[in-house]
Order: structure tokens, then sequence, then C-alpha cells
């Protein structure tokens, strides 16, 4: 109180108003909406996983030192802003990394073993979750809570096409390996079934050619409006 | 025509960007691996290929229902609504996102399935009209690759009652009104007590003679005397509300481009509050009870007894609000005569205590009640805090006048001081004489 006195004194002096006492009182934030939720989570969590997936891939994919730096980026900024395009981005980027750093299902000449087949099922199922991930991020905010139904459910539509695309990872280590023995149709069946797949993956919708666009023309007797 | 909406109705969900990357990258990872002979990234992209292929065969139709119901009684402390969520098959989830002007935004993923209802609840202290939750929302499926078209639900419009919190003793005015009620009056009647003893006159009844003061008094009976008893009255009280200013508990707010909180009391609930108790009280014991509005003059109710009296004074008290920038009164309302007069305003202006003054003048109990909230200075920066003083200082000043001109003055916010001014008003007014409670 003295010290307040002494300060606002002094202010005077100077020709300066005096400070507002502070009251010892804590306000309290203010209180927000409450949505009753079952089990919930921050979202900021969910935010948190793209930028991480993006990680792990890359450390699935085997990136050496200077790329961690692009990588990290790349989680950044995933991770600030949800947006399919840069998970698309990132994916290529390991993509084209494991292109060029050699067959991660080759076999194992003097094992006969395909060493790398659980690194690919790891980037399989990593690729498939940071897509997923970022689509469900991308609809969540920082402040957001978001139930654990949510996260449930967005993880059992994952496990279907998991499922199968798993198999197909043992099926090809198997070939491989040669445990289904060395067919080469196999590899004109994996062709066709690429093809399929494109085109069941492709909307119908997008294949149906548009019809032109029509130019306008008046019917006969039609005057046009005066301009004001 | 009109499309159909609804779940299950209406068109289906268009392609989202990251249903459409989704489908292009695993495509092309799918097309690289194949025509290089790499399986190990065509395989990469075969479960975004079978997601997308089978997230877009799938795609829900029609939007999310967020069916609001009816609108809830709204009390004091909790607003709390409940939503019903139906929607289309194939979405798992709906993104909501809450607003109120003084909470803020909410935002929630909801998982839903089919139909669920959904609570929204906030605390307020606030009274009177107010909008409850602008809902919006948007349909999710496949975990995000699927997203429905938003939509919105406007807030309801609640009325908050005000509610009393109880007064042991109200002082009553100078003078009684009507020959029914529940106080004692100063005029001779029926119903009220002893008043005096007076000899018997032409009019008396033979039931009113008290024989043992007219044995004493005139043993021969010469002169018969009988015990006259006081008429009954009741009490006219005007409230008379100040709508003209709403301010909260942080001069910050004052000028208006702040919010108040919402756990903050403004002067106005304090008023609507002061205003319901004092109503209550007075109501109880069958006095009549008229309301007055500074603010807007349209806004009056004649004085009224009894029950229904008192939820007309009650619904009328939560429309109390400040409505644009009200014309100065050049004189103040006209009241009726011997009626008490309480006055609650935040007296931030001279208006409402010059009409205090004016009704004190014309000879009329008047209480003027502070409803002005405890302020909290915390917030404050110099310039801030310069014209808090200035205000305060000349506040205060007129405060003091109307003490000065006989007015009784209590700060409603001061819950122990206010309830022992009242009393020892009701005090002073049970001590009149022929003014009993």
């Amino acid at each position: 109180m003295r010290f307040r006195i002494l300060r606002d004194r002094v202010r005077d002096l100077f020709g300066l108003p005096p400070l507002p006492p502070r009251d010892g009182e804590d306000v309290p934030p203010v209180p927000r909406v409450v949505v009753g939720l079952r089990a919930a989570l921050p979202g900021a969590l969910v935010r948190l996983v793209p930028g991480a997936l993006v990680v792990a891939l890359a450390a699935l994919a085997g990136m050496r030192e200077g790329w961690w730096v692009v990588v990290v980026a790349g989680a950044l900024v995933v991770t600030l802003r949800p947006r399919a395009v840069l998970a698309a981005a990132a994916v290529g980027v390991v993509a084209l990394w494991v292109l060029a750093s050699g067959d991660l299902l080759a076999v194992d000449p003097v094992t006969g073993t395909v060493p790398g087949v659980w690194r690919v099922a790891g980037l399989v199922l990593a690729v498939h979750l940071l897509l997923v991930a970022v689509a469900l991020a991308g609809s969540v905010s920082w402040h957001a809570l978001v139930e654990a139904g949510v996260l449930w459910r967005a993880a059992r539509s994952v496990l279907p096409a998991q499922a199968v695309a798993q198999s197909v990872v043992l099926l090809v280590a198997w070939v491989r390996a040669g445990v289904v023995g060395q067919a080469e149709w196999l590899r004109a069946v994996a062709v066709l079934a690429a093809v399929v797949a494109v085109l069941a993956a492709v909307p119908r919708s997008w294949l149906v050619p548009r019809p032109p666009r029509q130019t306008f023309e008046p019917p006969p007797g039609w005057v046009p409006p005066e301009e004001s | 025509m009109a499309a159909p909406e609804g779940p299950g109705l209406g068109p289906a969900w268009t392609v989202t960007s990251a249903l459409a990357w989704a489908a292009g990258v695993g495509v092309l990872l799918l097309a690289v691996g194949a025509l290089l002979g790499r399986p190990d990234v065509g395989l990469l992209g075969l479960a975004p290929t079978l997601a997308a292929a089978h997230a877009s065969r799938v795609r829900p139709r029609g939007q999310v229902w967020v069916d609001p119901g009816e609108t809830p009684d709204a009390g004091v402390g909790e607003l709390v609504h409940t939503y019903r969520l139906a929607v289309p098959a194939g979405c798992t989830a709906v993104r909501l996102r809450a607003t109120r002007p003084e909470h803020g935004t909410t935002e929630a993923l909801v998982a839903v399935a089919g139909r669920r209802d959904v609570t929204l609840s906030a605390r307020s202290v606030r009274t009177g009209p107010q909008p409850m939750f602008h809902v919006e929302h948007q349909g999710i499926g496949f975990a995000g690759l699927l997203v429905g078209p938003p939509g919105d639900v406007p807030a309801d419009l609640v009325t908050v009652l005000p509610r009393g919190r109880g007064m042991p003793a109200l002082p009553l005015p100078t003078r009684l009104r009507g020959l029914t009620g529940q106080h004692d009056s100063r005029r001779p009647g029926q119903g009220g007590g002893l008043r005096d003893v007076h000899p018997f006159v032409p009019g008396d009844s033979a039931r009113q003679v008290d024989w043992k003061v007219t044995a004493r008094r005139s043993p021969r009976l010469e002169q018969l005397y009988v015990r006259r008893t006081t008429a009954l009255g009741e009490a006219l009280v005007v409230l008379v509300v100040d709508s003209r200013d709403e301010v909260g508990p942080d001069p910050v707010t004052w000028s208006g481009m702040q919010p108040i909180r919402p756990d903050d009391a403004t002067s106005l609930d304090i008023a609507r509050q002061a205003a319901v108790t004092v109503a209550e009280g007075y109501l109880a014991v069958g006095d009549r009870v008229a309301v007055e509005d500074l603010g807007v003059r349209r806004r009056q109710l004649r004085p009224g007894t009894g029950r229904r009296q008192l939820d007309r004074v009650v619904q009328q008290l939560a429309m109390v609000a400040p409505e644009g920038d009200p014309p100065r009164r050049v004189r103040p309302p006209r009241l009726p005569a011997g009626s008490l007069v309480y006055v609650f305003s935040t007296f931030l202006d001279p208006e409402a205590a010059d009409m205090a003054r004016a009704w004190r003048r014309s000879g009329q109990a008047v209480i003027a009640v502070d409803v002005m909230p405890r302020v909290r200075t915390g917030r404050l920066d110099a310039r801030h805090w310069l014209a808090y003083r200035l205000v305060t200082l000349e506040r205060r000043d007129r405060l003091d006048e109307l003490v000065a001109a006989g007015v009784e003055l209590v700060h409603w916010a001061d819950v122990a001081q206010t309830t022992e001014r009242l009393q020892l008003a009701a005090r002073r007014a049970h001590r009149r004489p022929g003014t009993q409670r």
C-alpha cells in the first residue's frame, strides 16, 4: 500500500497518471460451451499424428542424415497444415527414395529369405495411415475435442484394405523366396491386378465425358433487357 | 422444386480432395510398381487405392440432421440444450461447432451411429433474453476421406428469469392505502389491532363495548367505552429500474467493445435480482407492486397484487434491457402518492439520482439500490484507471447527495450491508405510529 502511494507520488512528479492497484483475485478462464462427449481426446493429439507418421515413414524407408532435415520440415508442414496434397507429396518422396534405394523385397542369396518384408509391411501400413490421418486431422482444429469412438471407427475402416494389402505383401515375399515356386506368370497377373485396381479406384463419373458446353441461343422474339 | 434433404435423401457427398489424392497417389504407385517391376513400390499404393475405391462407392447421401427439439426452460447458472443428431448411412462422425456470444466457440468430433443425442451446456449467471447455442455441423465418413455438406442450426432465443434471494424484512411506505391488506393503518376500522378506547358514540356496536374499562371509568354506567381497532391497509411499492446501461465488474468492458464474461453478473442482472427480491417480499404479504422503467417509457407495469402479479413482474424485469440512446426525461414519471419507491440504478449518470431526489422532495419514501457489481481493477491500464477514478468520484458525490436528501441507500452487491440496512429501515417504519406490519 505504502509502495503504491510512493509510486503514484513519483509518477505525479513527472506528470504521469497513477497506476491502478492490482487486486489479488485470480480471474478464472472464461467458461466455454461444453459438449457432452463420452471419452474425448484433445484435437491436438490428432493433429500431431500426421507429422509423427511422416517421421515413421522416413525411418521405415531408411532415409539418411541429410534427408532428415527434409523429413522434419515435411513433418512440421503436415502438422501445421494437414492437407491431402502435402501428405501425397510426402508419400511420393518416400516412394522415390524406396525406388532409388533398391528392391526392399529382394531375396537374400545366402539365407534365401526376404529380409525387407517387415519394412515393406510397415511402409504399406504407414502410407495408408498417413493419408487417413491427414484427412481426419483436416477436420479437427487444435482446440477441438475428438471422441475416442471416432478414432476407433477410423482405425476400423483401415483394416479391410490393410488386410488385403498385407496379404499381398506376404504373397509377394513368398513368391520371391520360392515358397510357392518360381512362377513368372505371377508378374503378368500382378500387372493385370494393378490395372483392375486402378479402374476400380477411379470413380465412374470421371470416365464419363462431359457434354459440350452449350451456347445461349435466344428464343425468337426475345428482347435483351435494357442496361440501366 | 427443391431437392430432397436429410439423411439418406438428396445427392451423394462430393468427392473430397483427400479422397482424390489418396486415389491418385495409390494409382500412381501401383502403376509405377507394375511398370518398373518393383512390387515394393507398387504395394505402397495398394491400400490407399482399395480404400479410395471402397469409399467412393459407399458415399453417403443427404446431409446430417440436427434437431434442436423444444427450447428448454433456461435457468440461472447453467444453460443446457440437447440436440438430436441423425446421420445418413456411411457417415460415421459429425463435426460440431457450438457458439455462444460470451462463451466463444467449442468444436468437437462426435461419433454417431445412426442417431444420437448430444447435450450442450454452458455456465452463465446472466438473466434476461439471450441466445442459446448456434450449432454448425458437418458429416464425416470413412475416416475423414468423405465429408458431407455443412449445415447450421440458428440459436434459439430464451429468456432466463431472475430469481430473488429472500429478504427477512422490508420497510413500509409512510402511508398505507385501501381498506384491506396485511398491515395496520392509522385509520380506525375493522380487522386491525387495538387503536384506542373511546366513549361510545352512535354507530358503535354493542360488541365493541369494553365492560372492564367502562366499570373502571364509569361505575354508574353514565358513559360506555368501546375498544376501537385500526383498519387494515396495503402498501404500494413502485420498482423503478434504470435499464439505460448495463455494466460488468470489469471497467474495461464498460465501453462495450469487449464482451462481459458470462460468469460475471452485470448491473442489470443485479437490478433484476434485487427487484424480484423486493417484489416477492411485498407481494407475499398482499401489497401492491408496480414496475417503471427509466430507459424505455412503454415498459411499465401497473400496480397489482398476488401470485400472477409476481409472474408479471418477473417477466417484465426479465425483458428489461438497454435500448438505443433513450431521450433524457424532463420530469420524473408520475407515481401514485404515498408509494414507496425503489430506484435500481448504477448511478453512473445523474438522471436516476435526480429522479430519486425529486420523488423524495414530493414526500415519497425513496430507497436507492445501487446495483453496481464489485469492480475488478486488475486489467486496467493507467488511462483506464484515471477515467475510472473520475467516474467513481462523480458517482460517490452523487450517492452522498442522495443520502443528504433523505434517500435510503443500499449497495445490493454487499449482501450483509443490504440486509442490515433494509431491516433497520423496516424497524423504523414499524415504529411509526399507525404503520405497523
